[in-house]
């Protein structure tokens, strides 16, 4: 079971070298700022507001925008995950168990994907939307505001999302999946009662790292139209450059990172437990 | 009987040459049919192909006269038992069994009754039902993996080395409960396996493929008696090939041999098989049709030689005796205790009669 188990990991996969990469971009792009913040918050300095306190503490947590803030960067990345799952799924099957050329096409597309910033990517929507006159135009216009935080959102995180399923569905046993077509299985059955509760664990792993990924999103509201959906990111950055905002945004960092790291907190108890039963 | 499965000219490219070559059979309605090929390539082929997840480059595949070459997986009325068993991992014994029937849109009381009369025919007890595949061992797993193909209501059930999860005895042990079960069930078979004795045991009819086509069709008994080359003699189990030099005659054949002390004479052209040319050829004797000589019973064929090896196996003991003339030697199933102690290097005789022996043309 435990072998088992290590076998499943993405960091022990086929494209191990691949994951670590992400990891590591992880720790250098989320991880080392953050500490770089605490550091210089727990230091204290001479001057007394960029002191962490508990009056700092209580100024963040009893502000309503900036719960709301936070409240709204849960939302989005909520939405992240269960968007990133439902789409990542099919396209994820498509290059893990379809394969052949429309598979490999697939997982061409969604590296490419990563050559650019999703927020350039997102620019370059609104500039050929402009460009084409069709910013005026009512199905783009609904998708100023929360929409395209959200779209921006799954730009960014569902070729990771994608990526993460179909190694887990390249691996299943085609054996499996084959018995389950000749019982009947539609594709639909196949992803929903074979697929996905053979690599719950990858799936549960998935929607933790585009968790962890999409709720420090900092989406550019000038690019998306989305001025009255403020995002913690967006709250943070504002606090970083008041002057006596630095305690504020070491304490939001905080909680940010407190909410990012639960999911993965609650997944290493989990499999603690199992580990243990087992 | 009326043709139900018929499989016409089915030839599938591989990289380095046809991996099944032209392969045609008629399979009557609940008749069972054993393909036997000793890479499991070719016959692996003809099971994709008649499962639907592979497409013959060329030749049809005919239901009841109906193509089922535009029918997908799961839509041609046919069930596979994987060599690996292929039970879904996360689901219990019930599940499993229930899978194929929910698909099929059964009502839950129908689903139950059906669940009920496959358990009960295919030996699960209540028990196994609520565990996981991974608590079952390998034979309670393969009963559950014949109960979900079962339960599939297919009218062709394509067996792909059911038993290869099995151990040997345990095999053999459940070759009865296979044929127990096609008789019960009366399903249209396909077996495929590199076992020939396997195939032998159940199956009425065994085409035995090698390089991709077909090099023997006939009953367990003829392949086993008159086998088509030394290969396939081969297969089904120990055998003694003797060189022998022939003269083909008109209604007998002479044979002469070295290695025989006496023998040399003539078999009737039964014993042959139909491409013997006067020349080379080989003597097919079974190791249980082999007998050790006391001077007492008289045999057609007498060898003298020394005790190589000894083998026990079940009551008795598998010799080797080598030849001087023909140093690979003979083998022998000899029940104990024998009559004298079997030590390594003492000299006896072996005998057998014409009528077990079938001579083969030369490699």
């Amino acid at each position: 079971m435990s072998a088992n188990r290590k076998a499943d990991s993405p960091l022990r996969g086929p494209l191990a070298g691949l994951a670590w990469v992400a990891v590591t971009a992880q720790i250098l792009l989320f991880g080392a700022p953050l500490l770089l913040v605490l550091w210089l918050s727990l230091q204290g300095a001479p001057d007394a507001n960029v002191a962490l306190t508990p009056t700092a503490w209580l100024s963040v947590l009893g502000s309503p925008e900036a719960r709301m803030a936070l409240l709204n960067s849960l939302l989005l990345a909520g939405l992240t995950v269960l968007a990133s799952l439902l789409l990542a799924t099919p396209l994820a099957y498509l290059i893990g168990i379809r394969g052949k050329f429309l598979g490999r096409l697939t997982l061409a597309i969604v590296l490419m994907v990563w050559f650019f910033d999703p927020g350039m990517r997102i620019l370059g929507w609104m500039q050929a939307f402009k460009y084409l006159a069709l910013v005026d135009f009512v199905p783009v216009g609904l998708l100023a505001g929360f929409p395209s935080e959200l779209i921006a959102s799954l730009h960014a995180w569902l070729p990771m999302a994608i990526l993460c399923l179909a190694f887990g569905f390249a691996r299943t046993d085609r054996a499996i999946l084959t018995a389950a077509r000749e019982c009947g299985a539609t594709t639909f059955v196949l992803l929903r009662r074979i697929l996905w509760p053979l690599n719950r664990r990858l799936v549960l792993f998935t929607a933790a790292i585009v968790f962890c990924g999409s709720i420090g999103n900092f989406l550019e509201p000038r690019l998306l139209g989305s001025g009255d959906f403020q995002q913690a990111t967006e709250w943070l950055q504002r606090a970083l450059e008041s002057e006596t905002g630095w305690p504020y945004a070491a304490v939001m960092l905080l909680l940010m990172f407190g909410l990012a790291i639960l999911p993965l907190l609650v997944m290493l108890l989990a499999r603690h437990r199992q580990g243990g039963a087992a | 009987m009326p043709t139900h499965l018929d499989l016409r000219d089915l030839t599938v490219g591989g990289a380095t040459g046809p991996v099944l070559d032209g392969f045609s059979a008629s399979l009557e309605r609940g008749a069972l049919y054993a393909l036997v090929a000793p890479d499991m390539r070719a016959a692996d082929a003809v099971i994709n192909l008649v499962a639907g997840f592979a497409r013959p480059q060329h030749g049809r595949i005919l239901l009841d006269g109906k193509d089922l070459g535009l029918r997908g997986p799961g839509e041609r009325g046919v069930m596979t038992v994987r060599p690996n068993l292929a039970l879904f991992p996360h689901l219990s014994s019930l599940a499993n069994i229930a899978f194929p029937l929910e698909q099929r849109g059964h009502d839950r009381d129908e689903i139950k009754n059906r669940i009920d009369r496959l358990t009960e025919e295919c030996g699960i007890t209540p028990e196994m039902l609520a565990l996981l595949p991974e608590a079952l061992s390998a034979e309670q797993k393969l009963r559950v993996a014949l109960a979900r193909a079962l339960g599939g209501e297919p009218e062709v059930l394509l067996l792909e080395q059911p038993l290869h999860s099995l151990p040997p005895a345990a095999r053999r042990a459940f070759l009865p409960e296979l044929k127990r079960l096609h008789r019960q069930f009366g399903l249209t078979t396909l077996l495929a396996t590199n076992d020939l004795a396997e195939a032998m045991a159940v199956a009425d009819v065994i085409s035995v493929l090698v390089d991709g086509k077909e090099a023997q069709r006939g009953k367990p008994e003829e392949l086993f008696g008159r086998p088509a080359n030394a290969a396939i003699a081969r297969l089904a189990g120990p055998c003694n090939l003797v060189p022998i030099e022939i003269d083909v005659l008109d209604t007998k054949v002479m044979l002469r041999s070295a290695m025989l002390q006496t023998g040399s004479g003539d078999v009737g052209r039964d014993r042959c098989h139909l491409s013997l040319s006067s020349g080379p050829a080989q003597m097919l004797v079974r190791p249980e049709a082999v007998r050790l000589f006391l001077g007492i019973r008289r045999f057609d064929m007498l060898a003298e030689g020394a005790i190589a090896d000894v083998m026990p196996r079940g009551g008795g003991a598998q010799i080797r005796v080598t030849i001087e003339s023909f140093p690979p030697g003979i083998i022998a199933d000899v029940p104990l205790p024998a009559p004298f102690p079997l030590e390594i290097g003492r000299r006896i005789t072996l005998g057998w009669n014409r009528a077990d022996a079938f001579l083969l043309p030369a490699n």
